[in-house]
């Protein structure tokens, strides 16, 4: 009865414990359901992450083709500078050489 | 000088004097070499438009990370908003009756912010009346 009595009496506190011990659930559930989704974002940003690094990797790769390239383009560039060069100081029979091989038969060059 | 290598006995020929002939050469070794130029060069078009490809891929994928960090700091923003500790204040006071000190009621309040709502209770006292205790509710408008 005492206790009937005590509920009675203080049932205004006893609402307030009631809906604060609700509160405190539905926020609970709530960030549960957050820490769920953050994990989720961790492991998209970890994905976004792996494949951004993949693409890098693929690029560095390129470029350092590229270089070989430019490298060939220099080579290609020194050669015909020299032959250039050369053909100031060859004899004549090689001159008619030249064309000789240049424009034999079959040689559509 | 003239050469006769190039002739065709069967058509007409065509001499050109050494100086010509190696212009000639120099021009047919240019020709040679842009002919190499321009396989490698078309090589390197190719392999920069698919670099070009890739940094557009990567500039997505940064875009993707930078999007997704935002929306992690927001989940992260509501998780603190959800959290929010309960406050608690707890107050000493004194209330008077219009803009005079007879009689002034002094009170000690404590109370619960739940939000826009705030529960608490005050207990007061005054001189020459009886003391004595109640429950506060308000709610902030402002």
């Amino acid at each position: 009865m005492k206790i009937i009595n005590f509920l009675k009496d203080q049932w205004f506190a006893l609402i307030i414990i009631a809906v604060l011990i609700f509160m405190q659930i539905e926020s609970d559930q709530r960030a549960s359901i957050y820490q769920d989704k953050l994990v989720e974002l961790r492991k998209k940003i970890e994905y976004y992450k792996a494949k951004d690094e993949q693409l890098k990797h693929k690029i560095d790769s390129l470029s350092s083709l590229d270089k070989e390239i430019v490298e060939r383009i220099k080579i290609i560039k020194q050669k015909e500078y020299v032959q250039i060069k050369m053909v100031d100081s060859i004899p004549v029979s090689e001159l008619q050489q030249f064309f000789t091989d240049r424009y034999s038969e079959g040689n559509s060059n | 000088m003239s050469f006769n290598s190039f002739s065709q006995t069967d058509t007409p020929k065509v001499t050109l004097t050494e100086t010509e002939a190696r212009k000639v050469i120099k021009d047919l070794l240019k020709y040679d070499s842009l002919k190499l130029l321009y396989a490698e060069l078309e090589q390197r078009i190719e392999l920069l438009s698919k670099k070009e490809d890739l940094l557009y891929a990567r500039l997505a994928k940064k875009d993707s990370i930078i999007a997704t960090q935002q929306e992690y700091i927001d989940v992260q923003e509501s998780i603190i908003n959800t959290k929010k500790p309960i406050r608690l204040n707890g107050f000493v006071g004194v209330q008077t009756f219009q803009v005079s000190l007879t009689e002034p009621i002094l009170y000690i309040q404590t109370e619960v912010e739940l939000g826009k709502l705030t529960l608490g209770g005050r207990v007061f006292a005054q001189p020459n009346n009886p003391g004595g205790y109640g429950f506060v509710v308000e709610y902030k408008i402002f």
